[in-house]
């Protein structure tokens, strides 16, 4: 009876590991990769039809070659897109992709780029292009194998180191944009005509909107607007008047007096207490607060809309442009563009997918991800113009500053982030937290030199 | 001359044998281990650009630099109080729980499976949940209104002073469970005829924790003491949750294992400082656990 006990258990370890099918995907478990997203889809497509357009399609046969492609996951929507841009490449050239998704791009993908593993195409975001660029491991790109001519000339720029040299191609581009929720709005007697233009105007409209929704919903329940402590969002503010948060070497200048009095000018909209940020109402992000109907007004990027109408349904809202600050328009806005590896062992299948994904596959992914194609051709094609929340971001490019200043911005940044709650608590005074950033930031800049 | 030990032919094959049975742990205690503490040692004297391939001999100038950095004085007294306020209380309240716990109260079984709950939990988990309880919107500060005590919510994740004691409450609750049932464990040996003399003398439960429990848990208790120095020193994962790697509200959530963190990886280039860091913190957790240890021992009350 023992020995039959230990037999069948036998049997069933032995099934259960050979059952571990190795699959042929990269595991990033020691790095903390809690989402495998990696997928490694080995189609051998029967159908032969092949969109044949322009004079970018090379119709090279890349059959039993593997493409690694690095990304970061985002919501259902992008990766629903994502993977019909991987299966019609797929389809097109033969090749397979594997996705590597990364939970933490900027620190994972360091450690691949110096143990040599990183994948041969992935993203690389606009402001962490310039640090990437001095490491020396992106290869550069040809203009003329990239259609680098058909691509709007500030997001190819971002992408452009100093010397002139390509190293990656903007596959899309977000902007930020005010969205109103139009029932809460009009349910205080406002309508969307009343909201301010300015954001010097705007010091007087939020303490009346958020008494009246005081008084109808109780207090601290619904808050006027939502914002962010984050340079990725308050840039465009902080460097209006020729202010700066960086100098020419990179080094933090937070508590210049450009960038002080601006910074002045946000906090009194703090001080109207109808300006709050999200985590002070205990949720995640904007997308939330105005989702779940606890804001009227908030900024927010194109991300937000197809989640909005995806998750959030009965909010009603529209999408008008950012107020102006100083008399000048502004908003901010981020690309993302595919940068191949420099030693990686797929330069032409590489170079393939980017011609594919910026052509073609850029309808597919702008389209389901929700982002601005960064070709104005794509943009014809997709009809940005018809939907008007589209065409209000799409606008919102000409007056937009890119998300990106130099190598040292995300130092600047982490500095700013811990300092500027205690300016806006109060604790500390807004030029003796901003010096303490400053020295923060400019410690570590000089010990990196 | 007769220092030289002869081994017969026998017990040198025997050896051989013991050698070859631990070549595979001394490989990989080799590789993994040892040569990465010299290739850190190395690393902290040079200033490295990991990408490029480049190493700068410095010199001992990652070590002056430990003195002039603020945020690593920052980060060091963060680490020092945590480790100050939580390793004497979570060892005291693991003491008493188990004490309470061994004796016969009802319902003692199923005290200890719920007490013991936290343990299992990871930690990245508990802190998501404890971020929820201390929202502004949580039971926390709901409670704290209705009682009164607050007049309007405390924002205990955005506020300096509140963040890092947050973090110290989640960190006892979740490890006193672990250090309880250890001593619950332990306390099964102490024989009973102990506790039996004692109430013939006419002692109470307290002389009797402070006579006989004490005294016999003192070795568990220099374990306890001793990993959870260990423990709390190196702290990243709670804080680097909480604070979403930032090192928190003004820097009052950055833990020398968080700061290596951020030196190391980002875009600081800083490798070389970073290494140091973990020199140093590796030294002081050494220094602290050999006097805790040693403490423990000193006053002998056998």
């Amino acid at each position: 009876m023992k020995k039959l006990l230990v037999i069948i258990l036998t049997l069933v370890l032995v099934i259960s590991v050979s059952a571990c099918k190795k699959s042929d995907t990269v595991s990033n478990v020691d790095q903390g990769n809690s989402q495998g997203n990696s997928e490694s889809v080995n189609e051998n497509p029967s159908q032969e039809t092949v969109k044949e357009e322009e004079e970018t399609t090379v119709e090279a046969d890349y059959s039993g070659r593997k493409l690694t492609v690095g990304i970061w996951g985002g919501n259902d929507a992008e990766a629903a897109a994502l993977k019909q841009v991987v299966t019609d490449f797929e389809a097109k050239t033969g090749a397979s992709v594997e996705l590597k998704t990364y939970t933490d791009i900027n620190t994972q993908l360091q450690a691949d780029f110096i143990g040599g593993t990183a994948p041969d195409v992935f993203y690389v975001d606009g402001s962490m292009f310039p640090f990437y660029a001095t490491l020396d491991v992106l290869e550069p790109l040809n203009p003329n194998e990239i259609d680098a001519d058909k691509f709007y000339p500030n997001l190819l720029a971002a992408f452009t180191a100093e010397d002139g040299t390509i190293y990656a191609v903007p596959k899309d581009v977000s902007t930020l944009a005010m969205y109103i929720n139009t029932d809460l709005l009009s349910s205080v007697g406002y309508t969307v005509d009343d909201v301010p233009t300015s954001l010097e105007e705007m010091v007087t409209f939020l303490p009346e909107l958020q008494a009246k929704l005081d008084e109808k919903y109780g207090k601290d329940q619904i808050v006027a607007m939502t914002y962010n402590q984050d340079l990725a969002r308050n840039l465009h503010l902080l460097e209006r008047n020729g202010a700066s948060v960086a100098d020419e070497n990179g080094y933090s200048t937070l508590s210049s007096e450009g960038v002080l009095n601006n910074l002045e000018f946000m906090l009194s909209l703090v001080k109207t207490n109808a300006y709050k940020t999200p985590s002070e109402l205990g949720l995640g992000w904007n997308g939330e607060v105005f989702g779940t109907g606890k804001c009227v007004i908030m900024e927010e990027g194109n991300w937000v809309y197809g989640n909005l109408v995806q998750n959030y349904p009965d909010i009603n809202f529209e999408v008008i442009d950012m107020p102006s600050y100083l008399g000048k328009k502004s908003s901010m806005s981020f690309t993302v563009g595919y940068a191949i590896y420099k030693e990686s062992k797929e330069k032409e299948l590489a170079k393939e997918w980017i011609r594919y994904a910026t052509g073609e596959g850029m309808v597919t992914w702008c389209s389901g991800a929700g982002t601005l194609p960064s070709r104005e051709d794509v943009a014809e094609k997709m009809n940005v113009q018809s939907d008007p929340v589209w065409a209000k971001h799409l606008e919102q490019i000409e007056y937009s500053i890119p998300w990106q200043k130099g190598t040292t911005i995300s130092i600047i940044n982490t500095a700013y982030q811990n300092y500027l709650p205690s300016a806006v608590s109060g604790e500390m005074s807004l030029s003796d937290a901003m010096a303490k950033a400053d020295k923060q930031a400019n410690d570590e800049i000089e010990n990196s030199r | 001359m007769t220092k030289r030990q002869k081994y017969s032919k026998r017990a040198r094959r025997e050896h051989r044998q013991g050698y070859l049975f631990i070549t595979p742990a001394i490989i990989i205690t080799g590789i993994f281990i040892a040569l990465s503490v010299f290739f850190i040692i190395y690393l902290s004297f040079h200033k490295v650009n990991l990408f490029k391939d480049e190493y700068n001999f410095i010199g001992i100038k990652n070590y002056k630099r430990l003195f002039t950095d603020e945020t690593t004085r920052v980060a060091f007294k963060n680490t020092i109080m945590f480790s100050l306020v939580v390793v004497p209380v979570q060892t005291f309240l693991a003491l008493i729980i188990a004490s309470v716990l061994n004796s016969n109260i009802k319902g003692k079984t199923m005290f200890r499976t719920i007490y013991f709950l936290p343990t299992l939990t990871s930690s990245s988990a508990l802190t998501l949940i404890f971020m929820f309880i201390f929202n502004v919107n949580g039971p926390v500060n709901a409670l704290l209104l209705k009682m009164g005590i607050l007049q309007s919510g405390v924002n205990f994740l955005s506020n300096p002073s509140f963040a890092l004691k947050v973090i110290m409450a989640m960190n006892i609750w979740s490890t006193i469970p672990y250090y309880m049932t250890l001593y619950i464990a332990n306390l099964q040996d102490l024989p009973t005829n102990l506790y039996e003399a004692a109430s013939i003398d006419g002692a109470g439960p307290i002389r009797i924790f402070f006579s006989i429990i004490l005294p016999y848990l003192k070795p568990m208790t220099t374990y306890v003491l001793l990993t959870g120095i260990i423990g709390t020193l190196q702290m990243f994962d709670q804080a680097y949750i909480f604070s979403n790697g930032s090192g928190g509200p003004a820097n009052s959530t950055l833990t020398v294992s968080l700061l290596i963190y951020r030196y190391a990886f980002g875009t600081q280039n800083a490798m070389g400082f970073a290494a140091t860091l973990a020199i140093v913190l590796a030294i002081l957790i050494f220094t602290v656990s050999m006097l805790a240890q040693k403490a423990n021992k000193a006053e002998s009350l056998y």
